[in-house]
């Protein structure tokens, strides 16, 4: 029972969430040194309104996973899930304690390490606190499992009773959900690429006397970078939005949602730079060269949408503008102007071959 | 009145289906053919989801040269809708609304005769071919729309359902004056609908029968 729900729900959970976690880390790692983490866990060690502050985050991310269990079970591929009912009640229970122990464990490892200081710093009324909120998390999760596998169908009823919110996913969050959760894989290389790019042209700096350009390069290549991503944002909403073309709503609409779509998708590459501009740059440099990130991701993703469509020849247009706009930025052309050129011919673009793509 | 001049829809240089020139008067009409006639490429032109040759136009709104009012005015369901599984079906109909300019009333008034609230904020990858039927047949009655194309609207979905389908044509024609282009492999009950005309698609054409 234990490998069956580690490789259908455990799995799925860090498969599905692959980004979160490693937007968390990032956060964790990449904003925070060591010792900014000693002391937080110090003063949390030390003081129970910062202690209640993390317990309030671990039973945040609790509710994560226990939610996103609830909704797998409530999938019609896991209704064999419910023969575990089957199983005596302890053995069950067991293995759903051992579930949420798995899935808890990006709150569960940090609380090690609290645990571990705590002893070091004899502060045993926070080290049992942190025992006895981990023992609450994984037998609530337990719990939680227990109930809704003896009552199935009921999990809309019981989520709806207390969880009856209104709120629904903005348009523009439509394809980066997509990718989160079904492209996976994607999202991570290019990412994972386009970071390396620009981290490695920021550490370049201080190696010699580079000017703006070698930033305005590495924004290029993290923007051509993205161009399957581009690719499947089409192919996404031909099969799944089709319908997009009956809505009433300005070509003004459609592009700004994609601008903002492009932002969100784009948000690792913003936090990269701002973690590593080079100090002899101004702020308003970042600015601008994540703007002409930005504007080239969305003429791209116009050209591959509305004049490239299936057409893979169109991969080589996408290859040749590239290599032209690199040179255009060694002869130092004003990335600004650029950028606002671009924007206007992607949105002239869209207004004139929207409905035109098929 | 749908107007539909000088039409000609292909894929790939071939043909499809074409016209060159047809007038559906206002009322509840009927559109048949067998699998793969081009029905359902007939009613995505009209509700300007594909692109094609020739004009179309709603009570003088030309599709082309006025894409939103005509949009407005002009509302289409799907014969088999496919959604992202993790959306719900509340997220896909409340962008709907939005953009249809529909209210928050109308939708849950709508949701609630299909029963959807009973699931609508599940993600799709848990429902049924009926369940997304319903979010696809609700979406079209949303706004203030002119003409509501409901391609295949009786299959996949229950017995309950194909009344509340009946039961909201009849509704939206009597007392809002909302046209309707229906298709169906069952046959309709005239009885139930007071069906105006039916067309016939057929060797890449249509025409009244």
């Amino acid at each position: 029972m234990n490998r069956i729900l580690y490789l259908t729900i455990v799995r799925e959970y860090y498969r599905q969430n692959a980004i979160f976690i490693f937007v968390v880390l990032m956060f964790a790692i990449g904003f925070l040194s060591g010792r900014e983490h000693m002391a937080i866990i110090n003063q949390a060690l030390h003081v129970p309104f910062v202690l209640g502050c993390i317990f309030l985050i671990w039973v945040l991310y609790a509710v994560k996973v226990t939610l996103f269990t609830a909704r797998f079970l409530s999938q019609r591929s896991s209704e064999f899930l419910y023969h575990i009912r089957l199983f005596p009640p302890r053995k069950r229970i067991w293995a759903f304690m051992n579930l949420q122990f798995w899935l808890i464990q990006l709150s569960f490892t940090y609380s090690v390490l609290m645990l571990g200081i705590g002893v070091v710093e004899k502060t045993w009324g926070a080290v049992l606190a942190i025992v006895l909120i981990n023992t609450g998390l994984v037998v609530a999760g337990a719990w939680v499992y227990e109930y809704r596998i003896k009552r199935p169908n009921s999990r809309q009823d019981v989520v709806r009773k207390y969880f009856s919110l209104n709120l629904t996913t903005p348009q523009f969050l439509f394809y980066p959900r997509h990718l989160l959760t079904q492209q996976t894989v994607l999202l991570l290389i290019t990412k994972a690429f386009s970071a390396f790019v620009l981290m490695g042209v920021c550490y370049l700096y201080p190696t010699d006397d580079y000017d703006i350009r070698l930033i305005s390069l590495g924004c290029l290549l993290a923007a051509f970078s993205q161009s399957v991503i581009l690719q499947n944002l089409h192919f996404f909403e031909r099969m799944y939005f089709e319908i997009y073309k009956n809505m009433p709503v300005s070509g003004l609409h459609w592009f700004l949602n994609y601008l903002l779509t492009l932002a969100v998708i784009l948000f690792p590459e913003a936090v990269v730079l701002a973690r590593n501009f080079p100090a002899g740059l101004s702020p308003a440099d970042g600015l601008i060269q994540f703007f002409f990130l930005l504007s080239v991701t969305v003429m791209l993703l116009h050209y591959q949408v509305f004049v490239a469509g299936n057409n893979e020849s169109g991969f080589q247009v996408v290859f040749f503008s590239g290599l032209t706009l690199a040179i255009l930025v060694m002869f130092k052309i004003p990335v600004w102007a650029f950028s606002c050129a671009g924007l206007m011919a992607a949105y002239l673009v869209l207004k004139r071959r929207f409905y035109a793509v098929e | 009145m749908l107007k539909v001049q000088n039409f000609t829809k292909s894929y790939s240089g071939q043909k499809i289906i074409a016209t060159d020139d047809l007038l559906i008067p206002d009322g509840i009409h009927w559109v048949r053919g067998v699998n793969g006639s081009g029905k359902s490429t007939f009613f995505r032109s009209v509700a300007g989801i594909v692109p094609y040759e020739g004009h179309i136009s709603w009570n003088g709104i030309d599709q082309k040269a006025h894409p939103i009012d005509y949009r407005l005015k002009v509302n289409m369901s799907e014969a088999e809708p496919l959604y992202p599984q993790f959306l719900s079906g509340y997220d896909i109909l409340s962008f709907i609304t939005k953009a249809k300019q529909g209210t928050r009333a109308q939708l849950l008034d709508l949701a609630g005769r299909f029963d959807t609230p009973a699931y609508w904020k599940n993600p799709c990858g848990t429902y049924s071919s009926g369940m997304l039927k319903k979010v696809a047949i609700i979406s079209a009655f949303l706004g203030n729309p002119e003409l509501i194309i409901l391609d295949e609207p009786l299959i996949t979905i229950d017995v309950r359902s194909v009344g509340v389908v009946y039961e909201l044509v009849k509704e939206f024609y009597e007392e809002k004056g909302v046209n309707f282009l229906l298709s169906s492999h069952q046959d309709f009950i005239f009885e139930n609908l007071p069906i105006l005309h039916s067309y016939q698609v057929e060797n890449q054409t249509i025409f009244k029968v």
